[in-house]
């Protein structure tokens, strides 16, 4: 994708709304007496769940790795499991063999949606100006992280972006006509299509853990919840898979922690990161931040280290980059300013006066 | 060498402060568990710690009473409590401790 | 069932009126008609670190002043001289006297009583005593605390005892004082305006008031023989629960809608027969838009707007737990003349809000023949009454009354929580101290933003539920209640405010303390957890709250059919800190929930709720007769309270009977609330190990005498 694209789709993303495809998210529901007891084991917190909400979790691996970033929720017909790492037809296998394991004589239903459901994305300042024109006023009120049925649309409020996010998911048989629909309700509203690419930056730029960015290295074998800072969606209380192996880690101290910078050139992952030609870490993910005019990015630095304003380089054939490390997130992002009781992107005022 | 000792410098600065937020919000939201492992980078309020509107008047009353803080302004409020890392970056730099 | 249910209206046939506007009616009346509000300078504390300055005080109080916040300054020295029975008499001796009574059996006449603070932050029902004894009450004193709720509750409680002849005049309404503690606390939770409450309009925020509203009510029959003209008939009410958040309403507004439809419901009345409606209204963002719009949906249509909607804490200020009475009674005022109070201080709709509220200074003409009047409380607690012109016929529907049985038990005391306990685990040995441990987290509840007393109300309702902890969902979430009974404010919230208030100053009061503290927070608390969020409220006798709250629940189910199961019971928080000697005090917890036969395989034998009965403090001997009312005697008389009618309770014991007087201090240390419902829990074990097949438990120390019998029963 050329740069002028991408960045007009950050410039939509931060400053109206971009819809996406989201078929990197697999749906999947769970229903049955069992459902609840299997997916509280399988998540690295207590779900406590109302009708309507959503908990923000992880499934990890028996050696603590990551699995999967998932959202679940509780819906009239079930438990959803929205889920970002593993393909639909792996986490439906890793769900029932851990039924098998855990709860052999429960009654569980593990069905994969991806047959019958299409995801779609929209993030943005006024994204939900966008989808309360197409599902009605309800969604104005709509907390963060709770879901709404409207018809035979699911409506979770989400979103990595750090600005106003839904995902829905509609019946694949309404989704060439939701989309049209979409697109009609979001053209007065500046709504643009967006892809992975951008919401990427978008996630980086905010400081949100992305499962693309995580890689193999040797500096952590596996990267747990501990290195990336994702200890708070975390009951070290509680027993769910891998539960041993991370706190095994945890009390062996981590040696490296996942921190945010920013740069003054290009970065690739897997780069040695160093302070004063000191091995500091190495580059996790990276990309180009069109609305810092920067670099951005994470590292996976020593634990001492491991910390905001901190000058570092990293060096290669191209010449030697400089790195600051930062506390994110790095945008002042404008949903922040838009109450959607109060605002409309109509009536909004220009950039200048709403900048940070 | 000044340079290395003044990074020294800044890091126990820094690990000793963040130590202190994290305790902070570990009272406000009565977290059973380790402060430590409070992430630098856990958000505040919505994600993260999970902290909401009633928390965020302790939050006010916490930095200002437990850690000599005052923050003033919505604009300050809004950027200076994203999370533990920006409440630790406000303390320090009230504190003259961060440029 | 117990007793027989009058077909007939209710009506109001005295009012009684102290607020900002001043004393009496004609006060109220004047400030109507010349457009005036009540809202000044606070004088009675210092305002000078709040975010607010203006309120609404009584002019009667005017030159009094709290003392200084000196660091041992206790609630109730700071309110001394701010005595609330005082204010409440104020009002409820005009409503009395209004009403023309003629000579009243004072055992037949009662008081509904509700309050958010009561005195001090304490002595709820003593309030109520007190209310009561000053004009010679000698029926049910009962007094309710569901914050800004609580007077709207109250007065449709009050209907309740008229239509079950548990009495012929009622006393309905409400009062609260303005004390600078609770003036701090809504100042921390940033709710206060800088200038005078503009319901709809800007600036966005609240002005606190207080006052005291009381009502009149008698069967319709009776006040008509009088040749009273009434100012108006009272003709339902519905309770919900938001179980939301302890102070933000639900922005889905789905909490108010279902109490209104109770309203309707129980009214028998459509919603687009609905004239007026006094709305909550107190001037924050949050409340207005959902209210609004809320109020859009469930009264308005396609092409037709909903009817006239107006505030009136532009008058009054906010008036807590007075709000509902008094709103009520100036809309009463208006409506007598053919008008509806209007919206003081609009300068125009904030967005979701009405373009028109009835703006202006002075009431609009309308007439209005059925009309609401909302309340919408801290801790999710919502109240919507269904009242009208004093000639309009009840519609009710009422059907034959449905048998209630006994779904579960719930107990959390000191010698452990137990589901369904045995008599061995209640008996076994005497229970003093605090309540042991419960893992809340293991049980499945989030015990986050959860006190000590929502941790002890939660953990027995969720014994009681019997489904592990999971919250409800669905149509079993919407039509499962709470009723609770209480006497004290959560005892650990209190402290850690107060000890806010010592370390940071008045103006460093900690809000989610606050917000923690009232009587109702652990039921509201306790219905966010487990997604409760069927009829809730919070009742207070003093010693048996928590059987009250059984029997009204009992009662709820019997008549109503808004609701499938009801979660009812007592909460006491020890009152000592930790490391305290507690004395003879017994932490505890004790719910029992309830449902309709209906739900009930046919061969199984059941714990029926056979029969209750509810009467005046010191007649512990008319509770039973009424709870007994088609029996001749039962197996076990179980008594809380030193049993003042001895005599009068063991004649109901059949001879040679099997359990006997059973005083649940013998077994169980002192719980003010929540060991009448120890008792019935007690019965419940006895009635399943087969010991007895019926128990009548009494509740006879508290300003009102309650006795429930249960009894085995096939399906």
């Amino acid at each position: 994708m050329s740069r002028e694209m991408l960045e007009a789709e950050l410039h939509g993303l931060r400053s109206s709304a971009g819809s996406s495809r989201a078929d990197h998210i697999a749906v999947i529901r769970v229903d049955g007496p069992g459902a609840f007891d299997l997916l509280e084991h399988a998540s690295t917190r207590r779900l406590y769940l109302r009708e309507g909400q959503m908990r923000h979790t992880l499934l990890l691996h028996e050696d603590a790795g990551i699995l999967a970033d998932v959202y679940i929720g509780s819906a009239d017909d079930g438990l959803y499991v929205l889920a970002e790492g593993p393909a639909e037809a792996e986490l439906v296998a890793w769900l029932q063999a851990l039924r098998e394991r855990q709860f052999p004589s429960a009654r569980v239903e593990v069905c994969g949606q991806a047959a019958e459901r299409v995801t779609l994305g929209v993030d943005g300042p006024y994204a939900w100006e966008v989808v309360s024109g197409l599902l009605g006023r309800a969604v104005l009120g709509m907390p963060y992280l709770t879901l709404l049925r409207r018809e035979d649309t699911l409506c979770l409020r989400a979103g990595k972006t750090g600005e106003y996010g839904y995902l829905l998911v509609v019946p694949r048989s309404q989704a060439t006509e939701l989309e049209a629909r979409l697109a009609e309700v979001g053209r007065p509203l500046g709504l643009v299509t967006v892809g992975r690419e951008a919401l990427d930056v978008c996630a980086l730029e905010n400081g949100h853990f992305s499962m693309r960015s995580l890689r193999e290295t040797a500096l952590a074998r596996p990267l747990t919840p501990i290195e990336l800072q994702q200890q708070w969606r975390v009951a070290y209380d509680k027993v769910f898979v891998g539960s041993e192996a991370l706190r095994a880690r945890r009390a062996e101290g981590p040696r490296v922690r996942a921190t945010s910078f920013t740069a003054d050139g290009a970065l690739a992952p897997g780069q040695t990161v160093q302070l004063g030609g000191d091995d500091a870490g190495e580059i996790l993910a990276a990309t180009f931040s069109p609305s810092l005019g920067a670099w951005v990015g994470t590292a996976l630095l020593t634990r001492r280290l491991a910390h905001p304003h901190i000058e570092l380089e990293a060096t290669s054939e191209a010449g030697v980059v400089h790195l600051t490390t930062r506390t994110p997130p790095l945008i002042d992002n404008l949903s922040l300013h838009v109450d959607p009781h109060k605002h409309s992107f109509a009536t909004r005022a220009s950039p200048a006066e709403t900048a940070p | 060498m000044t340079a290395a000792r003044d990074l020294d410098a800044y890091l126990e600065r820094r690990e000793r402060t963040l130590d202190e937020v994290r305790r902070l919000m570990a009272s406000i939201i009565d977290y059973r568990g380790d402060p430590a492992d409070i992430d630098p980078d856990a958000g505040l309020f919505g994600t993260g710690l999970g902290l909401d509107s009633l928390d965020a008047v302790e939050v006010l009353i916490g930095l200002e009473i437990d850690l000599g803080v005052r923050l003033e302004g919505d604009d300050a409020m809004r950027l200076g409590l994203r999370s533990v890392n920006a409440v630790v970056d406000v303390v320090m730099r009230a504190r003259g401790e961060l440029r | 069932m117990t007793g027989t249910i009058v077909d007939g209206a209710v009506v109001v046939t005295g009012v009684g009126v102290a607020s900002a506007l001043g004393t009496g009616l004609e006060a109220h009346r004047a400030a109507l008609r010349e457009g005036r509000d009540g809202l000044r300078r606070i004088e009675r504390f210092d305002t000078s670190r709040m975010s607010a300055h203006l309120g609404g005080t009584w002019p009667g109080w005017d030159g009094r002043v709290q003392p200084e916040p000196g660091r041992d300054l206790g609630l109730a020295e700071s309110a001394a001289d701010f005595p609330l029975h005082e204010l409440a008499l104020v009002a409820a001796r005009e409503a009395w006297q209004g009403a023309c009574l003629g000579p009243v059996e004072p055992r037949r006449a009662a008081l509904v009583f509700g309050t958010c603070f009561g005195h001090g932050f304490s002595e709820f029902h003593a309030v109520a005593d007190r209310v009561a004894a000053g004009l010679d009450l000698g029926g049910p004193r009962i007094t309710i605390s569901t914050a800004c709720a609580s007077s709207t509750n109250a007065i449709g409680l009050a209907c309740d005892l008229l239509l079950r002849e548990r009495a012929d005049v009622v006393v309905a309404g409400g009062a609260d004082t303005l004390l600078r503690e609770a003036f701090a606390g809504f100042s921390a939770l940033g709710v206060l305006s800088a200038d005078k409450c503009a319901p709809f309009s800007e600036p966005v925020g609240t002005t606190l008031g207080e006052g005291a509203g009381f009502v009149v009510l008698e069967r319709a029959p009776e006040a008509l023989r009088r040749g009273i003209t009434p100012w108006g008939s009272i003709h339902g009410y519905g309770l919900s629960a938001d179980g939301f958040h302890e102070t933000t309403p639900d922005p889905s507004g789905a909490g108010v809608a279902r109490a209104i439809r109770g309203a309707l419901l129980h009214a028998g009345w459509d919603a687009r027969a609905i004239d007026f409606v006094s709305a909550h209204a107190t001037g924050t963002t949050n409340n207005d838009r959902i209210e609004w719009s809320v109020l859009e949906r469930e009264l308005g249509g396609p092409g037709a707007p909903p009817p006239p909607v107006s505030g009136s804490k532009g008058q009054l200020g906010h008036t807590q737990g007075a709000a509902g009475a008094l709103e009520l009674i100036l809309a009463l005022i208006c409506q007598r003349e053919g008008q509806v109070p209007s919206t003081l201080h609009f300068r125009g709709a904030r967005p979701g809000c009405p373009s028109d509220p009835v703006a202006a200074p002075q009431p609009r003409v309308h007439s209005v023949s059925r009309a609401l009047k909302l309340s919408a409380a801290f801790g999710g607690a919502n109240a919507v009454l269904a009242y009208g012109a004093p000639g309009i016929a009840p519609a009710r529907c009422i059907g034959s009354p449905s048998r209630v049985v006994v779904r579960g038990v719930g107990v959390v005391g000191p010698a452990g929580s137990y589901a369904r306990p045995g008599v061995d685990e209640l008996t076994r040995r005497r229970a003093v101290g605090p309540c042991a441990e419960v893992d809340l987290g293991r049980i499945g509840v989030d015990p986050r933003r959860l006190d000590r007393s929502a941790r002890w109300l939660t953990a027995a309702s969720v014994l009681a539920l019997g489904d592990g902890g999971r919250p409800l969902q669905g149509e079993a979430s919407v039509r499962t209640g709470l009723f609770l009974g209480a006497t004290r404010m959560p005892g650990e919230s209190s402290r850690r405010c107060q000890e806010a208030i010592r370390r940071h100053g008045i103006a460093g009061t900690s809000a989610s303390a606050f917000a923690r503290m009232s009587v109702n927070a652990p039921a509201g608390a306790c219905s966010r957890a487990l997604g409760l969020l069927g009829p809730t409220t919070t009742v207070s006798i003093g010693p048996g709250s928590g059987l009250l709250a059984l029997v009204l629940a009992v009662e709820w189910l019997a008549l109503r059919s808004d609701a499938d199961r009801m979660v009812a019971g007592g909460l006491d928080e020890r009152t000592s800190p930790d490391g305290e000697d507690g004395g003879d005090e017994a932490e505890c917890a004790a719910c029992l929930v309830l449902g309709r036969t209906a739900d009930v395989r046919e061969e199984e034998t059941v714990i029926l709720a056979a029969g209750w009965g509810l009467a005046g403090p010191e007649d512990a001997g008319e509770a039973a007769r009424q709870a007994l009312a088609g029996r001749e005697a039962v197996d076990g008389v179980f008594v809380d309270g030193e049993p003042r009618d001895v005599a009068a309770l063991t004649r109901w014991l059949a001879p040679g009977a099997s359990l006997g007087l059973v005083d649940a201090a013998a077994f169980w240390g002192t719980s003010e609330a929540s060991r009448s419902c120890v008792l019935a829990a007690l019965a419940v074990a006895h009635l399943d190990a087969g010991t007895a097949s019926s128990v009548l438990v009494v509740a006879a120390r508290g300003t009102s005498s309650v006795a429930l019998r249960l009894e085995r029963s096939r399906g």
